[in-house]
């Protein structure tokens, strides 16, 4: 039994579920995801875990109503709800280590996977500078939750409504300007993600990228997952979902993202707001 | 429809087919079955020979004269007991055997004509066992030993060894990574060739015999093998985790959207049912033209479901010559017949795709025969300069699979050799103590039948094992929670919320001891945090009291129900949880001083008052009480309560297990 015992709307067509399902918060690490299967007809969609509580045996899956899977999730799961399967958890933790100063940036949504990763960044002793970008503040969520673990934490938005105006990579600069910063960890749309890597990599920063690619199965059994990593195919259900972002190639992954854009957006009528297009 | 009865002795009788116009449309079954009359004039063909060469072929040494001699004298009970000796999935590998590499390929009538259908008869045994309700379980069943075995995998080795260690009295679990139970039976082999229904019944029939099987538990993440043996109290593991990573060819273009390993393509159709699209939310994209590379049964699946899925034309490219094919000779006519085309002696080299990143073609080289290779099939080689291109629009990779690694990476201590597979020795044991394995895992890709070869072999050596362990009743129960109550120590909220707490009396109540029904109580922490409770039963010590479900809900427990399930509960006892406020640990079931089971369970188990019994509870805070007292219950119903002594404190969620274990010794 998977209950949702809380769901939220924090953000605009961004909700929180708390979930219980015991032996995956018993089990789970920062950086891994669990695989939904939420009724008989539905897709299996990987979920970052954006937080967890091994006492109360729950998870936190932050979900934004931008596809079919996702919609029918976040309208017709409430709490009470039981989700029929979730497996995990799964993929490889995310990488940890005392590395010094590190950057955390994350656009959208992207904040709810980084936060656990960014608060054991924290707990190992890292002076941890987080950055979240969004389109306006109706989108931004978790600020308050970034804020109580990040040494300095700032929030960037396209049109200014909340923090500053710009993109994260205009304050990634900024601070690679006078900062010395060892590590960046980057979460959100694949843009994003290939733009901070191109800074990085003229700065010469070990960058980690965790990459959000079609699932069907997670446990490396179908290779629809694969992204290409240094020239290398890779899994990212079970290599991943962490890779080096310097080898990653991010056109190709955002090309695959889009694999079944035009049947779905036929079929839901999603007009280009499909998963692709996410964050 | 084939089929029409051939009365030659040298010639089988064909099995009816839906014709190749009509199926390739639908995913129902292809072959239709014998009926009653061709199965026994098929039967009446077998010469009974003294020294039966079909059961040398057969991996797993079915008694194959027998169940056909059976046949002709119509008793097909008999018949049915027969296969269920050796084969435990007779309905499964009568259609999905290579037969005319096995059994048939030895049986003596073809040398001169067509072998008897062995594969045919079986299946038709079967069929006919399942339609009439003959029962499979075994005649004898052993007393339950006690003893557990945790089976990694669903697929056809797992099922088998599920099965024969049920048979031996041994409780079985099988942990299947997938919603769905069945492996590559479930996910892999199409509907057309192996209705699911087929599979769907096995594994009820397993339920039937008390095997477990819990889903979406990876084995490696959810718990690990150590777990299994450790905390989970397994005496055995048997990894049977097949191999199920797809391979790639590692060449241009294999990133591009349209591009799909079998393994994939076979998923979403048949575990997915992506060809219900958008009815299910699984998409797959196949476009007009599709290209298969390989040669093998799963090639062939996939070619034949691309078919179904609306392909104008299908290819199956392979390296080698038709001869060289491994896939079934009935698979390859199946495709001739439904107008696959192929393409033999060629080579994939590069995937083409648009500028938006869509396969429009495949460029293949051309290849020549060389000298026989390890495997005994000659070698291809590259013709320079023969390159050409199929345009397709999809591209299905059935190029072969290799071992998960996952179970290897999260039990370093485990030997596998280079391609991954797990190392056993003649018993089927691995080179960590309780861990054995089977089937694909250790061969690499081979049958259905030689999985269940290895399953049975397996449960033979485990069964062996076993004996040399420690002896010990034990049931497993259904969570058993009060109806109407629960309990609750100061002890329980400090485990719950990491902080002390103690009763805090209101000042009417003068003797603790007799606090009533209906009054309140308070819990207070060090940090001043308030829990009210009332009180719901007479306590007999007052750090413990009894609270009522509404209470245990604010707590953070969910759902109060009777082990036998009637409030929220589903049959069996499991706890559904409501929505609302809930702070605690959800799903807590506080158990401070007992456990309550039903009297049927009690009579069931023929738990006595008096008796002393061990209770396990398994979940993330796994926890044995010893010397557990069995009393009747104190309520006006039927209840009987397992009264742990006055120290331990026991949490039970609703997604525990809770054993009894009673010890022999």
């Amino acid at each position: 039994m998977n209950i949702i015992l809380k769901k939220a709307e924090i953000a605009k067509n961004t909700f929180e579920f708390l979930i219980r399902t015991p032996y995956v918060a018993q089990k789970c690490e920062p950086g891994q995801f669990v695989i939904l299967h939420v009724d008989e007809n539905a897709e299996r969609v990987p979920m970052t875990i954006a937080d967890f509580d091994r006492v109360a045996g729950t998870i936190t899956l932050i979900i934004q109503d931008i596809g079919s899977t996702s919609h029918h999730i976040c309208h017709d799961f409430n709490e009470g709800d039981n989700i029929l399967d979730l497996a995990g958890p799964l993929g490889q933790p995310a990488q940890m280590g005392n590395f010094g100063k590190v950057v955390v940036i994350s656009g959208g949504i992207g904040v709810a996977p980084v936060f656990p990763i960014a608060r054991k960044y924290k707990q190992l002793g890292n002076y941890v500078i987080g950055i979240t970008g969004a389109k306006s503040k109706e989108f931004l969520i978790w600020q308050d939750k970034m804020q109580s673990i990040c040494d300095e934490n700032f929030t960037v938005t396209e049109d200014g409504s909340a923090g500053e105006k710009g993109l994260v990579t205009d304050i990634l600069d900024e601070i690679l300007q006078h900062d010395k910063v060892v590590y960046v960890l980057t979460i959100g749309s694949v843009p994003m993600m290939k733009k901070v890597t191109e800074i990085t990599k003229k700065h010469g920063i070990r960058t980690v990228a965790s990459l959000n690619a079609i699932m069907l199965d997670g446990l490396g059994m179908c290779g629809g997952c694969r992204v290409t990593v240094d020239g290398k195919t890779k899994f990212a259900c079970c290599d991943g979902p962490e890779f080096d972002a310097h080898l990653v190639d991010f056109d190709n992954l955002l090309m695959r993202q889009g694999m079944y854009h035009s049947q779905e957006s036929e079929v839901y009528g999603c007009g280009g707001q499909c998963k692709c297009q996410a964050q | 429809m084939r089929g029409a009865m051939q009365m030659s002795g040298t010639m089988r009788n064909i099995m009816p087919e839906q014709p190749a116009e009509i199926r390739k449309t639908n995913f129902e079954e292809i072959a239709k079955g014998y009926t009653e009359e061709m199965a026994v004039a098929e039967a009446q063909r077998c010469l009974n020979c003294p020294n039966p060469m079909c059961m040398t072929g057969c991996p797993v040494k079915n008694r194959i004269p027998q169940f056909i001699h059976a046949i002709t004298e119509r008793d097909f009970k008999e018949a049915f007991r027969i296969l269920k000796v050796r084969n435990s999935l007779p309905a499964i590998c009568g259609r999905v055997c290579p037969q005319e590499k096995q059994c048939e390929a030895k049986c003596v009538l073809g040398l001169k004509g067509e072998p008897v259908a062995i594969g045919n008869l079986e299946r038709f045994v079967a069929d006919y066992a399942r339609e009439h309700g003959f029962d499979s379980s075994p005649a004898v069943v052993h007393n339950l030993t006690g003893k557990r075995v945790a089976v990694v995998g669903s697929g056809p080795s797992g099922l088998t060894i599920a099965g024969e260690l049920a048979k031996y009295g041994h409780t079985v679990t099988i942990f299947e990574a997938l919603h769905k139970a069945g492996g590559v039976l479930a996910y892999g082999i199409p509907e057309f060739r192996l209705p699911k229904e087929i599979v769907e019944n096995e594994i009820n029939a397993l339920k039937e015999m008390g095997v477990t099987i819990i889903t979406n538990a990876i084995i490696g993440r959810t718990f690990t093998v150590d777990e299994l043996l450790g905390e989970e109290g397994f005496d055995a593991v048997y990894l049977a985790i097949g191999a199920s990573v797809p391979y790639f060819m590692n060449i241009p273009g294999e990133g591009l959207n349209g591009v799909y390993s079998a393994n994939e393509f076979l998923t979403r159709v048949n575990l997915m049912h992506a060809y219900k699209f958008p009815k299910t939310a699984t998409p797959i994209y196949i476009g007009k033209n599709v290209a298969v590379v390989g040669g093998g049964n799963v090639a062939f699946d996939a070619a034949c479901t691309a078919k179904r899925l609306g392909a104008e034309h299908v290819y199956i490219v392979y390296r080698r010559g038709k001869e060289e094919m491994p896939a079934r000779k009935e698979e390859i006519r199946y495709a001739e017949e439904e107008g696959i085309e192929f393409k033999f002696l060629n080579n994939p080299v590069r995937v083409l795709g648009s500028q938006d990143g869509k396969v429009v073609g495949l460029e293949c080289i051309q290849m020549e025969l060389g000298e026989p290779d390890a495997s005994g099939r000659r070698r291809p080689i590259e013709k320079k300069g023969s390159e050409f291109t199929i345009p397709v629009d999809t591209v299905i990779m059935a190029i072969g699979q290799g071992v998960n690694p996952l179970i290897k990476q999260t039990t370093p201590k485990l030997a596998v050799n280079e391609q991954g597979t797990i190392i056993v020795d003649e018993n089927c044991k691995t080179n960590v103590e309780g861990v054995f394995a089977g089937g694909d895992v250790v061969t690499g890709p081979t049958t259905v039948i030689s999985a269940v070869g290895a399953g049975r072999r397996a449960a033979y050596f485990i069964n062996e094992y076993l004996k040399t362990r420690r002896r010990r009743n034990q049931f497993h129960l259904p969570v058993g929670i009060s109806a109407r109550h629960c309990h609750v120590t100061p002890k329980v909220l400090e485990q719950l919320y990491g902080q002390r707490f103690r009763l805090s009396v209101k000042k009417y109540i003068k003797q603790p001891q007799q606090f009533a029904s209906n009054q309140r109580v308070k819990f207070v922490s060090d940090s001043g945090v308030e829990m009210n409770l009332s009180i719901v039963g007479p306590c007999r010590a007052y750090t413990q009291i009894e609270i009522s479900a509404t209470d245990a809900r604010t707590l953070g427990i969910p759902a109060i129900v009777r082990e036998s399930g009637n409030t929220k509960g589903s049959p069996g006892g499991k706890l559904v949880g409501p929505a609302g406020e809930v702070k605690l640990d959800e799903g807590a079931i506080v158990v401070a001083r007992h456990i309550h089971i039903s009297e049927e369970t009690a009579n069931k188990y023929q738990l006595k008052q008096g008796d002393r019994v061990k209770i396990r509870v398994e979940g993330p805070r796994s926890a044995t009480l010893d010397n557990v007292l069995v009393r009747a219950g104190l309520e006006d119903f039927d209840e009987v309560h397992l009264d742990t002594d006055e120290s331990n404190a026991l949490f039970v969620k609703s997604d525990d297990i809770v054993t009894i274990i009673i010890d022999d010794d």
